[in-house]
């Protein structure tokens, strides 16, 4: 335990020691609520102010974003660099040394989820209920799994980091737009709506949002739940069997 | 030397391996053997590509053979994998450290993933022995090449090894830190720890490598100390010298096996070095010419890469 406990610690470090990282994953988030709230300052969607309804969007992609994007880069990052052929020298079991890496994520998602709606409270006087805030940690949980699959399976089949990094970013800008995260769904053209709605970032959206602004769970909560699981596994499944411990020659 | 001192540590038994790119599939090593004795430094020297890295790799167990075996202590590495690398001591060719933390958090972070959990006292006096104290809270990404190098050998006996692999430790490295290196490699072997290292240096093996096997295009061509390897080619030492005589005439000096002009340069291969000199100088005073920049070089195992292999570690 305590061999865990070193190494979820030592990743953790070494992945908010990143100058980058603490941009991206603190900084960005905070400033896009910013950007929102002067666009869309009289904005109601849902009977809902905009902020209300924008907030738990922005939770979520700021989740996508740490997994499919910095995730994703970081542990392209070890591969290239060589950390991952060090670790795997070894003896600790590859098993391991993924759950540290999986705790990690899901802690420093945690965290910023925190910052986001924290800051959306002190700022925007951004409201919701304990039950809701309590149904919706499951639901945040789930995001960071889907999220992380997601990240994994492009970092372990993009040959260098920086595709990985244009692949994330690609699947992120995607499903920002398109996903009723910070734009609403009846904003899309009818064509686009139903494809959308099969995406990863609709699902969790909804299973995110619910809670934080109504108190309670998804509608489609089975729907939803098995869509990301789906995403889930096949996304894991990819990235188990395109892992590599070192950059390709 | 007792029975202990001689026994092999790291048996590795007819192994052949491959190595994919994107463009092709490499034949790494064909039918490698080797034994490498408790308590010494073997070196595996080579050029890029020799195929080094890759048995270096087999030995760790991060590299499955496609055929053979290797053995550590006696336990297979493919089967006992984990218990394997336990025993080993590990800095690969790039230092390959997390550069986000702090020398002192990676000597405990890497102790700690071989089950050993470092108290403050032992990471200062680690971080002394490689002196590194002054970089204890310094991220490795801010410290030069030789630190790293000297924080990655920290790293490797951190958790006391019997077994150092090291895979080429001072490459890139400036004479200073390079030196630096040699002394704390010097200082595993006084330990008592066995040390494996590759290196494409000839004065490295040379000066650190109690045995050498010569490596070429995946095979192991010679294995011996890098006395005995020099002494068994039979090459000549050479004698040189900047001066303009009749190449037939030099040919009949004492002790001349081989005579050649390269540039201004006289080279002559010679068994009876002060014997050839002696004529050489009164070949010079006949034709009344002067001898100049004259050296003896003794055979070195470049020569012995040379003549094993047809080309030099520099051309290749």
């Amino acid at each position: 335990m305590k061999r865990f406990w070193i190494l979820s610690r030592s990743l953790f470090l070494s992945y908010v020691r990143e100058p980058q990282t603490l941009f991206w994953n603190l900084v960005f988030p905070v400033f896009l609520l910013v950007i929102y709230r002067v666009v869309f300052s009289s904005g109601v969607i849902n009977d809902a102010d905009y902020m209300t309804w924008v907030v738990p969007g922005v939770v979520v992609l700021n989740i996508l974003s740490f997994g499919m994007i910095g995730g994703s880069a970081f542990m392209t990052q070890m591969r290239e660099s060589g950390v991952l052929r060090r670790l795997q020298a070894t003896p600790t079991p590859p098993a391991m040394l993924f759950s540290a890496y999986v705790v990690v994520n899901l802690v420093a998602c945690l965290m910023q989820t925190a910052l986001v709606m924290a800051f959306a409270r002190v700022a925007f006087q951004w409201t919701t209920t304990l039950t809701g805030l309590l149904i919706s940690l499951p639901m945040i949980l789930i995001a960071v799994i889907v999220s992380v699959a997601l990240g994994q399976c492009i970092s372990s089949l993009a040959p260098k980091q920086n595709t990985a990094l244009v692949v994330g970013q690609l699947f992120y800008f995607l499903q920002m737009f398109v996903a009723g995260l910070v734009l609403p769904f009846e904003m899309l053209p009818e064509w686009l709506q139903n494809p959308a709605r099969l995406l990863p970032a609709y699902a969790v959206g909804e299973l995110v949002r619910t809670p934080l602004m109504d108190g309670h769970l998804s509608n489609d909560l089975l729907r939803n739940v098995l869509l990301v699981v789906t995403y889930t596994v096949i996304a894991g499944l990819l990235a188990t069997r395109f892992f590599r411990w070192e950059a390709k020659q | 030397m007792n029975e202990k001192a001689t026994e092999n540590v790291i048996e590795v038994s007819q192994i052949s391996a491959h190595y994919k790119t994107a463009k092709q599939r490499v034949n790494a090593l064909n039918d490698v053997n080797l034994r490498v004795k408790r308590g010494e430094i073997f070196g595996l020297l080579g050029p890029n590509g020799a195929g080094k890295t890759t048995l270096l790799s087999c030995i760790q167990g991060l590299h499955r053979p496609d055929a053979g075996s290797v053995t550590v202590a006696g336990l297979d590495v493919v089967k006992h994998d984990a218990q394997v690398k336990r025993m080993l001591g590990v800095q690969l060719q790039r230092t390959a450290l997390m550069d986000g933390l702090k020398a002192a958090e990676l000597i405990e972070a890497y102790a700690a993933l071989y089950d050993t959990f470092l108290t403050r006292e032992q990471i200062h006096s680690l971080l002394k022995r490689f002196d590194l104290v002054d970089q204890a809270n310094k991220l490795a990404r801010q410290m030069s090449g030789g630190q790293q190098q000297r924080l990655s050998l920290a790293i490797a006996v951190s958790t006391d090894p019997a077994i150092v692999l090291l895979d080429e430790p001072t490459e890139a490295l400036d004479p200073g830190a390079r030196r630096a290196v040699w002394a704390m490699i010097r200082e595993f072997k006084e330990q008592g720890r066995t040390v494996v290292l590759t290196t494409h240096s000839m004065d490295e093996a040379e000066s650190l490598c109690g045995r050498v096997a010569i490596m070429d295009r995946g095979r192991v061509v010679a294995c011996d100390t890098p006395q005995q390897l020099v002494a068994g080619m039979g090459i000549n030492p050479m004698l040189k010298g900047t001066i303009e005589l009749p190449l037939e005439q030099v040919r009949r000096l004492a002790g001349a096996a081989a005579v050649r002009y390269t540039g201004e340069n006289l080279e002559i291969e010679t068994a009876q070095p002060a014997a050839t000199l002696n004529a050489l100088y009164e070949l010079a005073g006949k034709h009344g010419r002067t001898l100049r920049d004259v050296a003896i070089r003794q055979p070195n195992l470049e020569d012995v890469y040379l003549k094993l292999t047809g080309y030099s570690l520099n051309q290749s």
